[in-house]
């Protein structure tokens, strides 16, 4: 015990008084979070846009109809309307498709020529809708004119509808009756759309609106925290490589201290450090954005000591296996970010086809997590968290018998 | 053929801020010759390589390599001088045969010429069958021998050799030692530094001792010997050696210097001999328990304990 | 020509070094076929698992909510009661629940109101949330309907009094009255995608990931500069009869030439692999992947030359690309108000001339802008690494 507590001691001494290591380990996750929290606090994030949305409407239409919709929607809260300058020598067709195509505008809205005409004659109408599939606006702006063209293919149902059910029960109504029917289902019909007779209310299932706050970025805290811990933990890889390079692990395996012992000590520090830097982003996350990390903060630790040993033992691992510092460098690259990008730290595994989430499962990631999301979202108590924590602890154990198995001192 | 020297250095200066790494250094090295810088580290040794190399200008002071000089000519200069660093200054990622391609392209040795010289080369420094081996898969002696072909690929008129053998076997050190000769003998005038006895004796027709940035003497073995007189060096290994053992051992007759380092008594005697008895009974009177003793007849060591009071064995075997 | 001696020199050196392949190509090969993989279309959002909870007394209306859901092939619809609902939910078994609300059709007979409640899963935010825009639509569709129906209904009775056989006629027209309408508004919209080709989601990705990637492995070239001098080849170079210039022409040639051999064999190995389209101009793709190229070996070298020892260069490099990545939008989408500060970067138009090619197709014009700012840095970074690099 003595013997591997000295050289756990030793090598986080030595990581303590470089520099470069500390960078790594600390400054780099802090700062990154911090600019992965500023970027995306306040509205922003992966599904979240502005509140406003851009479109572009060319107007054809010279009767009074066209104008009409036009000023509704350059008055709707949820539309920033952007001008169209007229072309010189090109159709404003051809120019709002330009816009489109080249990315300058996202949406274009035209308005035939024929609109109001049409819609008097009320022998139905297109609108065109351009869109550019690069980006998120139009799908929104989309919603918010068919929410305003929905209103008056209401209207026109309702004047048509209620002379088509009058004649059906009672028989072709007079001039004057049209009128009059035309007149109070106009009123009536006002009167009800005012009104939403049907509403939904949307209730989450765990933990209470207020505790989750809206920011996109306190649902990837979890996720960067993750991230950087599996990161930096599987660099420490090369560090075991540099040992049996410059034979300093041999002169240790000819002292008088067993194999398993110096083996345990390498999983120990790599825990230790991982611990350590877990932490701190949690507190980082909790002072500086205000993540709320669940209400088990017992659930937290053996989440975050499970997950961190199973990323030691990987860690001894790779360095058992690799030849080279770089080597061990470039795999530990290449398996972080592949877990990462499968257990669901980059984006919700729920978008993700089965088999894919199946592969999130085979690895710590996937299961660390879910953990987290239990926690933070679903808000479940410690005890159903237990079953990731035990997987978590399995997964370590699995990595640190492989480790031993192949750990060699030269 | 040119009868003037192939190096010519005067009154070479160099200093950084107050402190003077090279101070008026002046010597010449004539074709043909091996010639020995001998010193500790932080002698300037390097210091003066380098400016010879055209790595550095000298703060005052004039070089000449084959007549051409390294500050105003550094082109022409650089193309005579070929350069053995200490450090195996090779792509550990190429194999033998790809470096010395590599730096005989950077010598322009015409494409023509350059595969014949390379395995020419490697024949000589008896490395061809593992020619297409990479260089990290090489011992530190197969290195060394590289590092000193690839110093060579271009023909030059003078090789610039620094402590080629540190860090490698005896055995190892020996056929270095013989191959570098054997250059010499093929007419190659070499400068060679290194705090290795051993080869600066082998090797050296005349050896230049430097210390603290000063050449302080030039001359063949036997010259500098005779210079400080006939002297013998015995060299004590004790035990318990008091703190003021050298100012006491320096006082008995026919001591001329005496210095210790680490357990072991080195001292300059006019008579090896005569002296000895006196050693003895000096050190067991003081307390002290030898465990060896040997007297040696007049060589460098000597001259440069004499000179500069201190022994070669106080210096790491790392080099500058 | 000695510089392109020292510039093979460093080609082949990097050449073999397995971990450059396995950082400068597996990596990103392997994160767009993971992408690709997890936005595939047969995605998790085509089984948004959902129970509904309907009341006994829900009539037709409740049917109907059940059955739109049932219908539609994105959700896969299960029947409990509310707490087995919530439970399931709570469990993360289920994306969302919608209880409809008891006496729903008597409510919007008499024109009260009546909500819906969906109970959301957190954890599936993205799946509840087209669940709670399903039932808002229906809800918005239903109550419209029914204003609609009551506004004729109304309308008619103010005449004269609605007798039941008028009103069961009507009850049995306005149903497939309202749907055929609904279906043949007065005003349609049709949304068209402009310059809308066969993309695939990789093309999105890849050249992202091709640039991300490009920048670390060529930091790790640059890095060379004080790997040589650490080693003493640097101090040997110097010593043959060499212009400085030579050796540090030969060393940004070759670290430009490793970029632009690394992107080039990543476009190939994409298009190969995941079948992308680059466009009609194959031309004008090898042209803005060789600015792009030029760019990202001009900013590693820059930080090598500007940097003192080796792992210096690792960390200012990764500092920077990294702010670069965030800032350009190449890790995550930003909001709107960061373009200005996007459009600084590096990765905003090395991405920016690539998305052309890939979405619009937009050739040699597309690539125009993108291009000149990426070779603007890179003349500019390049000037500035020689005069760093003289001085040192």
């Amino acid at each position: 015990m003595r013997n591997i507590w000295h050289i756990a001691l030793h090598n986080l001494r030595l990581i303590a008084s470089d520099r470069g290591a500390l960078f790594w380990l600390i400054v780099m996750p802090l700062v990154f979070t911090a600019a992965m929290g500023f970027t995306l606090r306040g509205g922003g994030g992966r599904a979240e846009g502005p509140t406003r949305y851009a479109l572009t409407v060319a107007n054809l239409d010279t009767g009074a109809a066209g104008k009409e919709l036009l000023d509704e929607i350059a008055a709707d809260d949820e539309i920033d309307l952007l001008p169209l300058a007229p072309p010189d020598s090109i159709t404003v067709e051809e120019r709002a498709r330009e816009l489109v195509r080249s990315g300058d505008r996202s949406s274009v809205l035209l308005i035939p020529e024929d609109y109001s005409e049409r819609l008097a004659a009320g022998t139905g109408t297109t609108l065109e809708f351009m869109r550019n599939p690069e980006r998120m606006q139009p799908f929104v702006a989309r919603q918010v004119v068919e929410r305003l063209i929905a209103r008056r293919n209401v209207e026109a149902m309702a004047s048509d509808g209620v002379l088509e059910a009058y004649e059906l029960v009672r028989g072709a109504p007079t001039q004057e009756v049209a009128e009059r029917l035309a007149t109070r289902v106009g009123t009536r019909l006002v009167d009800g759309l005012e009104t939403r007779m049907l509403t939904v209310r949307s209730e989450r299932v765990g933990r209470p609106e207020a505790e989750v706050p809206e920011m996109g970025f306190t649902h990837s805290a979890p996720a960067m925290a993750l991230m950087f811990v599996l990161l930096n933990g599987l660099m420490l890889s090369s560090i075991l490589v540099a040992e049996r390079r410059d034979r300093t692990l041999t002169r240790l395996m000819s002292a008088p201290i067993r194999r398993g012992e110096i083996i345990t000590a390498n999983l120990l520090w790599r825990f230790l450090i991982g611990l350590v830097q877990m932490g701190a982003l949690i507190l980082f996350g909790r002072l500086v954005f205000g993540v709320d990390w669940g209400d088990t903060l017992v659930g937290l630790a053996l989440v975050s000591a499970s997950y961190v040993a199973a990323v030691a033992g990987l860690s001894v691992l790779i360095g058992s296996l690799s030849r080279t510092s770089k080597q061990a460098e470039s795999l530990s690259l290449l398996l972080a970010l592949t877990m990462c990008a499968l257990g669901g730290l980059w984006w919700p595994l729920e978008i993700t086809p089965r088999s894919y989430q199946a592969i999130g499962h085979l690895i710590p990631t996937g299961w660390a997590m879910d953990a987290m999301n239990n926690m933070l979202s679903r808000g479940y108590a410690l005890e159903r968290v237990i079953p990731q924590v035990l997987v978590l602890c399995g997964f370590a154990v699995v990595f640190a018998v492989a480790a031993t198995m192949a750990f060699r001192y030269e | 053929m040119r009868s003037e020297p192939v190096l010519e250095v005067s009154n070479l200066t160099k200093r950084y801020g107050s402190f003077t790494a090279l101070d008026e250094l002046s010597f010449t090295v004539e074709r043909g010759e091996v010639f020995g810088f001998l010193g500790p580290n932080g002698a300037g040794k390097t210091t003066a390589i380098s400016i010879l190399s055209c790595l550095i200008s000298p703060t005052s002071g004039t070089a000449r390599v084959c007549g051409f000089d390294v500050t105003r000519d550094s082109l022409r200069a650089r193309r005579s001088i070929g350069v053995v660093p200490q450090e195996i200054a090779l792509y550990p990622s190429l194999s033998a045969r790809q470096n010395l391609l590599f730096w005989g392209r950077m010598y322009a040795v015409p494409a023509s010429e350059l595969g014949r010289r390379a395995d020419e080369l490697l024949g000589v420094v008896g490395l061809a069958d593992r020619a297409n081996d990479r260089i990290d898969t090489y011992s530190g002696g197969m290195k060394r021998r590289i590092n000193i072909a690839a110093g060579l690929i271009h023909r030059p008129e003078v090789l610039f050799l620094d402590e080629p053998t540190v860090g490698i076997d005896p055995q190892t050190r020996r056929s270095i030692l013989e191959l570098v000769k054997s250059l010499n003998e093929d007419g190659l005038t070499i400068l060679y530094t290194t705090h290795y006895l051993e080869g600066a004796e082998y090797l050296c027709r005349r050896v230049g001792i430097m210390d603290e940035g000063r050449l302080i003497a030039v001359g063949t073995r036997s010259e500098l010997v005779e210079s400080i007189g006939a002297v013998d060096v015995i060299t004590v290994d004790a035990e318990r050696l008091p703190g003021d053992i050298e100012s006491t051992v320096r006082s008995i007759e026919g001591i001329r210097q005496a210095v210790v380092s680490e357990g072991r008594l080195t001292l300059d005697a006019a008579a090896g001999s005569e002296s000895l008895p006196r050693v003895v009974q000096t050190l067991s009177a003081a307390g002290a328990n030898i465990t060896s003793i040997e007297v040696t007849s007049p060589n460098l060591e000597s001259v440069f304990l004499h000179m500069t009071g201190k022994t070669l064995d106080e210096m790491p075997d790392d080099g500058e | 020509m000695t510089f392109l001696h020292i510039a093979m020199k460093d080609l082949r050196i990097r050449g073999r070094d397995r971990s450059t392949l396995l950082t400068g190509l597996l990596l990103p090969v392997a994160l767009t076929a993971i992408m690709g993989f997890a936005f595939s279309s047969d995605s998790g959002i085509s089984e948004i698992a959902v129970t509904i909870v309907t009341p006994e007394d829900g009539g037709f209306l409740a049917d109907a909510a059940a059955g739109m859901l049932s219908r539609h092939e994105l959700f896969d619809v299960d029947i409990a009661d509310e707490e087995t609902a919530v439970e399931m939910v709570r469990n993360g078994r289920r994306a969302a629940a919608v209880v409809v609300p008891d006496g729903l059709l008597q409510a919007l007979e008499a024109g009260t109101k009546a909500e819906f409640l969906v109970y959301q899963d957190p954890v599936s935010s993205v799946k509840s949330s087209i669940v709670l825009t399903m039932a808002e639509q229906f809800t918005v569709a239903a109550g419209t309907g029914s204003a609609l129906g009551r506004a004729i209904f109304l309308s008619i009775g103010d005449e004269r009094e609605l007798t039941d056989s008028e009103r069961l006629a009507l009850n049995g027209w306005m149903f497939d009255w309202m749907r055929d309408r609904w279906q043949n508004p007065l005003i349609a919209i049709k949304a068209t995608d402009e310059a809308m080709r066969e993309i695939s989601l990789a093309s999105y990705f890849a050249p992202a990931f091709a640039v991300f990637f490009m920048l670390f492995t060529l930091l790790g070239s640059a890095r060379s500069i004080h790997e040589e001098r650490d080693a003493g080849t640097y101090r040997r170079l110097r010593s043959c009869p060499l212009m400085r210039s030579s050796i540090i022409g030969g060393k940004m040639l070759g670290t430009y030439v490793q970029g632009a051999l690394q992107i080039l064999v990543l476009i190939g190995l994409s298009t190969l692999l995941f079948d992308l389209d680059w466009g009609t101009s194959p031309l004008a793709v090898i042209a803005m992947a060789l600015a792009t190229a030029a760019g990202a070996s001009a900013i590693a070298i820059f930080i090598a030359a500007a940097s003192r020892t080796g792992p210096q260069t690792d960390q200012i490099g990764t500092v920077v690309v990294l702010v670069m990545s965030v800032a350009g939008g190449s890790m995550w989408p930003l909001p709107r108000s960061f373009e200005p500060v996007s459009r600084l970067t590096f990765n905003y138009w090395a991405q920016k001339g690539f998305s052309n090619l890939v979405i619009h197709d937009a050739g040699f014009e597309g690539i125009a802008l993108p291009a000149t700012v990426v070779l603007s840095i890179a003349a500019v970074l390049f000037v500035g690494s020689v005069l760093i690099l003289r001085r040192n």
